[in-house]
């Protein structure tokens, strides 16, 4: 399946290093996670990871295609 | 007892039968009186509301032609912009921002039509939510059951309309912001499609998702209030360009046309309470539905859709979750920020999904002119509830009351949320879905199903 690295990384997550990418994406774009939001944060990116396996599944060969302008 | 419709309104001050200032006078007198029970509205605007109650009234004594919206009371979801007023979009945030010096090109139409603003209404922080249980604001309260939740983000607007406190409301639909109040309050909600109505002055969730729209007690109310809100508006919302096509005219004759009507399937009907499956029962016995209808895709485009939306929320709020993490709502704040956190590939991909659902779904109408589906999966929870039952699991109810709304909106299809006749319990509404541009069949749907008797907005019992 093609699907870009960025994305790749995010999905090949296990449960046990959320915490480590979660504090390196927010030093990456320079927000702070305070101790009171991190177990929500966590809980918030664990349940993404499930929806992206979903859609990016669903995709299948276009997962890295460019979007075109969409028309409903 | 019974409200009286936006139509009947603006007839009787068309007529003479009343003023524009005495109906405005009873709205503000409904709103006094209620909305300590029900907390749908954030700001009352009487001395403008009466100001210009007294300029139509003017124009009418001097034998001058006034609007179909003749001294017809209505409020918007706060985060629409009124001139002098901060647009709070439910938020603590925004409350010290420069209030606009202009109206949202909604609430000028609505105007232009001699309809008469009296507020703002409550809602979910920044539209991120199901429940209008807000931080800063408090939660708004159904009118059929205070206990309850009324939905949202637009909850504010569904209870304003189902408490009686206004005939006619605009709120906003990212993911069912409409859809899940409108049914949970037993009102009707029109989501438009996505790009028809214009989202100037309308401060953004997501925009790719988001759609402006309105709620009323009667199809005949919001097919008259979507037609004299529709047309261009490029320069105020880049996606608004289209024609208007004006449907109030035409509903009523094609209500009495055959229409081929399909029944979602599949992730539709998984995990509805049992009340929630009868009532759609009731609405596909009325329409000769008889086919079942599977989208295989349906799953995805609401996962899709659960991801675009934090990332691009988070993309949009990422200054002030910098900033100012702690004056956010927690549960809103805590979405946003791991929507913050995700690669922006994550949204790309769930946008390149759109099309592939959107031609799945087109194929289906290919064999249909409506598909119906529930609009919430339940009646309202409580207020405070914070899990429920779907499937046999317990989940939480702020992230899976849109379950069956999210994969429509993704794909921008019209939508009537209509509230199936079930005098003295829970309101429960369904969707009743058009293809693109097509608002006219949902409208004359519901138009035909509200004529049977199988779907009506009944009025609260017991509103103190």
């Amino acid at each position: 399946m093609a699907i870009d690295a960025a994305t790749r990384a995010f999905l090949d997550l296990t449960d046990g290093e959320i915490a480590a990418w979660a504090q390196a994406r927010a030093a990456a774009i320079d927000l702070t996670l305070s101790e009171a939001t991190l177990a929500a944060v966590h809980e918030n990116l664990s349940l993404l990871r499930t929806q992206t396996a979903l859609f990016v599944a669903a995709l299948s060969e276009h997962a890295d295609e460019p979007a075109p302008a969409f028309e409903p | 007892m019974s409200f009286p419709g936006a139509l009947q309104i603006a007839a009787a001050v068309r007529a003479g039968q009343t003023t524009a200032r005495a109906e405005t006078k009873a709205a503000l007198a409904r709103i006094d009186q209620h909305n300590s029970a029900l907390n749908a509205f954030t700001a009352v605007l009487a001395e403008r509301a009466l100001a210009r109650a007294d300029a139509l009234d003017a124009r009418i004594v001097a034998g001058q032609a006034v609007g179909p919206l003749a001294g017809v009371p209505f409020a918007v979801k706060n985060l629409f912009d009124i001139a002098g007023l901060p647009t709070l979009a439910g938020s603590k945030i925004k409350r010290d921002a420069t209030p606009p010096s202009h109206d949202a090109t909604l609430i000028q139409r609505l105007e232009a039509a001699d309809a008469i603003l009296v507020g703002a209404l409550n809602m979910d922080e920044f539209a991120y939510g199901f429940v209008t249980e807000n931080a800063h604001d408090g939660p708004t309260h159904n009118p059929h059951d205070l206990t309850r939740i009324a939905g949202g983000s637009s909850g504010g607007s569904a209870a304003a309309v189902a408490g009686g406190l206004v005939p006619l409301t605009l709120g906003s639909d990212t993911n069912g912001s409409i859809r899940i109040p409108a049914s949970l309050c037993g009102i009707f909600g029109l989501k438009p499609t996505y790009g028809r109505l214009s989202r100037q002055g309308v401060f953004p969730f997501v925009e790719s998702l988001d759609h402006a729209g309105a709620f009323a007690r009667s199809v005949e109310d919001l097919a008259l209030a979507y037609d004299l809100m529709q047309g261009p508006d490029p320069d105020g919302d880049a996606i608004c360009v289209r024609t208007a096509e004006p449907v109030a005219d035409r509903i009523s004759d094609l209500a009495d046309l055959p229409l081929r009507v399909g029944v979602l399937g599949g992730w539709f009907a998984q995990g509805a309470f049992p009340e929630v499956l009868e009532a759609l029962d009731l609405v596909a016995r009325a329409l000769d539905a008889k086919d079942r209808v599977i989208l295989p895709g349906a799953q995805a485009a609401r996962a899709a859709a659960f991801c675009l939306t934090p990332v691009e929320a988070g993309e949009l709020h990422l200054a002030n979750l910098q900033a100012r993490p702690m004056d956010y709502d927690p549960a809103v704040r805590d979405r946003l920020l791991a929507g913050a956190l995700l690669p922006q590939s994550v949204a790309q991909a769930a946008q390149r999904y759109r099309t592939i659902f959107r031609d799945e779904v087109r194929r289906a109408f290919q064999s249909f002119d409506i598909l119906l589906t529930p609009a919430s999966v339940c009646p309202a929870p409580g207020i405070g509830q914070t899990t429920m039952e779907m499937g046999g699991q317990q989940v939480s109810v702020r992230k899976n009351l849109g379950a069956f709304t999210q994969p429509i909106s993704y794909i921008g299809l019209p939508v009537l949320a209509a509230p199936v006749n079930r005098p003295g319990q829970l309101p429960i509404g369904v969707q009743i879905i058009a293809p693109a541009w097509r608002e006219d069949l949902a409208l004359a749907a519901g138009l035909k199903l509200q004529r049977l008797g199988v779907v009506a907005a009944h009025a609260p019992e017991g509103l103190p």
